[in-house]
């Protein structure tokens, strides 16, 4: 399990080249997809350093996931632009931005995980994701979806958030329990991480086609 | 807490985390299979509604040929006959006629019952081409050929090294179509000179036209009427008929078209040359 956490914890490499390889070549939901994976790239190396020089990384859980969540929902808000009002998605994420700064101010300190931030932005994600899908079944697209970059990240998103979203909601309750059912639980956060980034790298190298 | 609960509620998050993760990928995969079908059902619809039009175009052009037909056989017997008639009676009327002035005038009247008679003629072959139903394509093209080299308005050059293993009906779309360039080229092209050749390209047939004269771009000219001429139009629609394709080469001084049509084997028989 250990070297599934190892793995998982340097496949943001693999998006990461994509990016580079295919700079000259993004449209613009693979932009924005790009700075999704700098983002998750940094916050994995100065999370791996922090804790290599032993310092506690909990306070980047209490930042990252928000970025992300700001990123995904402008892909969301475009993509979702004929099945919701244009200021759902805006205030929806303004809401959950809100709460888990006030979460983070008064209810988890920024060192400890901040389980219910991370929860929420994963349940608001899942309904994005599942949103998007219920579009695809009212508007059938003409396009090719295996050649869509926004159905990968929507995969990408709907696999890691819907699996993660019980780790993260019971994170806190199981950190204090035994090394052996925290490997559990990071070794099967792990994978689904991994799934993520593979599914990021397909979006990333796929090119639209009509 | 016991060492049971723990790997009770641990049973429980493997089991809500592994639920969530099944119907994640459950509806990942119906949406890539109900795209699949989707895509499977429009593909055929469109080739249901190609294959439509394509029907209506081929009644659309045969009613066109068996009016054109009609009107050739008309024409020749009728028309052609009543003048040839009224020809030999001209001719008595020149016999018995005495008077000189009056005989120049049924002279006059003679030759142009004659040319009356040869354009009946022509219109009838142009309409329905005899010699493409009896000898086939490569004969049609050389009169064709000869008819315009007769007129001494340009030359045409035919070479070719295949007969059309064509249906006889395929084979008068092709001289449609190449009568529909010939056209284009009287009167647009001011060409010296046109090429026209007939080889085997594996399975399918290809007519390759070439005239010296100004050229043309089909792009720029479809932007500069907005569509395609008629001339095209029709070309085009008689290949689709065929099942061929047609390419422009781009020259920046004559015609070069190149166009390739699958050849008919099962409805005749081979005949090389």
């Amino acid at each position: 399990m250990t070297s599934v956490i190892t793995i998982s914890s340097y496949l943001f490499i693999l998006p990461l080249g994509i990016t580079f390889l295919r700079r000259n070549s993004l449209d613009d939901t693979q932009k924005l997809l790009q700075w999704v994976i700098y983002l998750l790239s940094a916050s994995q190396m100065i999370g791996t350093a922090l804790w290599y020089f032993k310092i506690n990384n909990l306070p980047l859980i209490h930042i990252y996931p928000l970025i992300e969540l700001a990123i995904f929902s402008v892909l969301y808000q475009k993509a979702l632009r004929t099945s919701y009002h244009p200021n759902v998605i805006p205030f929806l994420t303004g809401l959950v931005i809100v709460f888990s700064i006030f979460n983070s101010v008064f209810v988890q300190s920024i060192f400890v995980f901040s389980s219910n931030s991370i929860t929420l932005v994963s349940g608001v994600l899942i309904i994005y994701s599942i949103s998007y899908f219920v579009k695809l079944l009212r508007d059938p697209p003409i396009d090719f979806l295996d050649r869509s970059p926004m159905f990968w990240i929507n995969c990408a998103i709907l696999i890691y958030f819907s699996g993660s979203f019980m780790i993260f909601m019971y994170s806190n309750y199981m950190l204090p329990k035994s090394k052996d059912t925290q490997m559990v639980m990071w070794g099967i956060h792990a994978i689904l991480n991994m799934a993520r980034f593979f599914l990021f790298s397909i979006a990333l190298w796929v090119k639209e086609k009509r | 807490m016991g060492q049971g609960e723990e790997v009770e509620i641990l049973s429980i998050l493997l089991i809500g985390v592994s639920g969530m993760s099944v119907m994640a990928l459950a509806i990942i995969l119906f949406f890539i299979i109900y795209q699949k079908r989707l895509l499977k059902q429009q593909k055929e619809q469109r080739a249901l509604e190609s294959s439509h039009q394509k029907d209506l175009l081929e009644a659309s052009l045969k009613s066109q040929e068996n009016e054109r037909l009609r009107i050739a056989k008309d024409l020749h017997d009728d028309i052609g006959a009543l003048l040839s008639t009224s020809k030999l009676y001209i001719g008595q009327l020149l016999d018995k006629s005495e008077d000189q002035e009056k005989k120049l005038l049924v002279q006059k009247v003679e030759r142009l019952h004659e040319d009356m008679i040869q354009s009946i003629r022509n219109i009838a072959q142009n309409l329905r081409p005899a010699v493409l139903e009896n000898m086939g394509l490569v004969a049609a093209i050389k009169s064709l050929a000869k008819q315009i080299n007769e007129s001494r308005w340009l030359t045409v050059e035919f070479t070719y090294d295949h007969e059309a293993l064509l249906a006889k009906e395929r084979q008068l779309q092709l001289y449609r179509i190449l009568q529909e360039l010939i056209t284009n080229t009287l009167k647009h092209a001011r060409a010296r000179t046109i090429h026209i050749e007939l080889t085997r390209d594996g399975q399918c047939l290809r007519l390759v036209y070439k005239d010296d004269g100004i050229g043309f771009d089909p792009g720029r000219q479809a932007k500069k009427h907005a569509a395609k001429g008629l001339g095209l139009l029709n070309i085009e629609s008689r290949l689709a008929l065929l099942d061929g394709s047609i390419r422009y080469r781009d020259t920046r001084a004559g015609t070069d078209i190149s166009l390739v049509v699958p050849n008919d084997l099962t409805n005749i028989s081979e005949n090389e040359h």
